[in-house]
């Protein structure tokens, strides 16, 4: 995903995102996927127990949180929490979530340093050849 | 994410087509009808909060993060509301934001958080001054205070806050009696201020930051007690996040001689 000009393409990261979110258990795959990058913290789903309730999996990228809705549901929740506090909750749909995310990793390539810049190129066409399947 | 709106809303804002009411004075009037600004309408939110408890050490200065999120959904559920009653007039913008509260006389732990401001639309070219998802921009700043703002080729995009509700550790025994009389320094509460005014300062910047402003201006602190005690503070701070849509205009004053 990147543009001519040598730079993090935010746009077609973006389409490729939105395109594997809009997939039913897509959610789960981009956010599992886009755990690995250096820099990215990545929580698994915890399924619920007799005295635990489960957690949805759970994606941070900087100050913001990408947090699935169900196997079966193409949302995402988005939220913007700074230093553990959320100061914004909102459920997402492919389009707006995926370009959220882009920007996000856009901005973690630029600090992140080269590791997490290729880490997420490799993440990004790994889900590219999945939409493809 | 606009909210949906209360019947009696609906009902008064459908009239705003016939009358409009706003909170600004007859400068502010005049000056935001001269850059092309007219009101539509006094939109308000509000929000009843019951402040909750959260355990905390007592030599331990930390931050108390569920009373920080109680006190910052608070008054983002009533910002939110009257930003829904703006984007239903299809307003270009809310002026003359103020975020207030009072007691709630029940019981100390009840308040509302009220945000009123005068919802107004951009008749030059509608839309403009909307904020780059297209809602309307909300500004604490007055009438003039926009007038001039927009001389200088900046727009409001959002009135943006941050809070830091925070726990400063008691001191012991042994440097209370060791300070007593004497002129020094109290290094842990300098910290502690210290410390929960720059996480309120990054949670504004953060919210500037995603709503792409370039700026924000017209910060103002606040820190108050609530009802935890002096020990528990909340740190409270809000401006107005700006971006650059055109070139400065140079102001020219008018000389008047008054006889």
């Amino acid at each position: 995903m990147v543009s001519p000009t040598g730079d993090f393409d935010v746009a077609r990261a973006s389409d490729v995102l939105a395109a594997a979110l809009d997939r039913p258990g897509g959610a789960a795959m981009v956010l599992g996927a886009l755990g690995e990058i250096a820099g990215v913290q990545f929580e698994p789903e915890q399924p619920g127990k007799l005295f635990r309730r489960g957690a949805p999996a759970r994606l941070t990228v900087g100050d913001w949180q990408f947090i699935t809705s169900g196997p079966a549901d193409v949302r995402v929740q988005v939220c913007h929490a700074v230093r553990g506090v959320a100061l914004q909750t909102m459920t997402a749909g492919p389009a707006e979530a995926s370009r959220r995310l882009a920007e996000e990793l856009f901005a973690l390539t630029d600090s992140g340093g080269s590791d997490a810049a290729m880490q997420t190129q490799a993440a990004l066409y790994g889900i590219a050849a999945i939409n493809e399947m | 994410m606009s909210q949906p709106l209360d019947e009696a809303a609906t009902a008064r804002l459908s009239q705003a087509d016939k009358v409009f009411t706003s909170d600004l004075s007859i400068d502010e009037f005049l000056l935001l009808e001269s850059v092309g600004f007219v009101p539509l309408g006094l939109v308000m939110g509000t929000s009843v909060y019951h402040i909750g408890w959260q355990p905390q050490r007592r030599q331990q200065s930390q931050e108390l993060q569920v009373l920080t999120g109680a006190m910052y959904t608070a008054r983002e559920n009533a910002m939110g509301r009257m930003q829904a009653e703006a984007d239903a007039l299809q307003a270009d913008g809310i002026v003359g934001v103020r975020l207030e509260w009072r007691g709630h006389g029940v019981s100390a732990e009840h308040i509302e958080f009220i945000a009123v401001g005068t919802a107004v639309r951009f008749t030059k070219s509608p839309g403009q001054f909307r904020r780059p998802d297209g809602r309307a921009f909300s500004s604490h700043l007055s009438g003039e205070d926009l007038y001039k703002l927009a001389k200088t080729g900046y727009a409001p995009v959002a009135f943006v806050l941050g809070n830091c509700v925070y726990h400063v550790a008691a001191q012991g025994f042994l440097q209370t009696m060791q300070q007593m009389g004497q002129n020094v320094e109290m290094p842990q509460w300098t910290q502690a201020y210290y410390d929960a005014r720059e996480i309120a300062m990054s949670r504004m910047q953060a919210e500037a930051e995603r709503d792409q402003a370039t700026g924000v201006v017209g910060v103002s602190f606040v820190a108050s007690e609530w009802v935890w005690g002096a020990h528990t503070m909340e740190f409270y701070v809000s401006g107005t996040a700006v971006r650059k849509i055109g070139d400065a205009e140079p102001i020219t004053p008018t000389p008047v001689l008054a006889f």
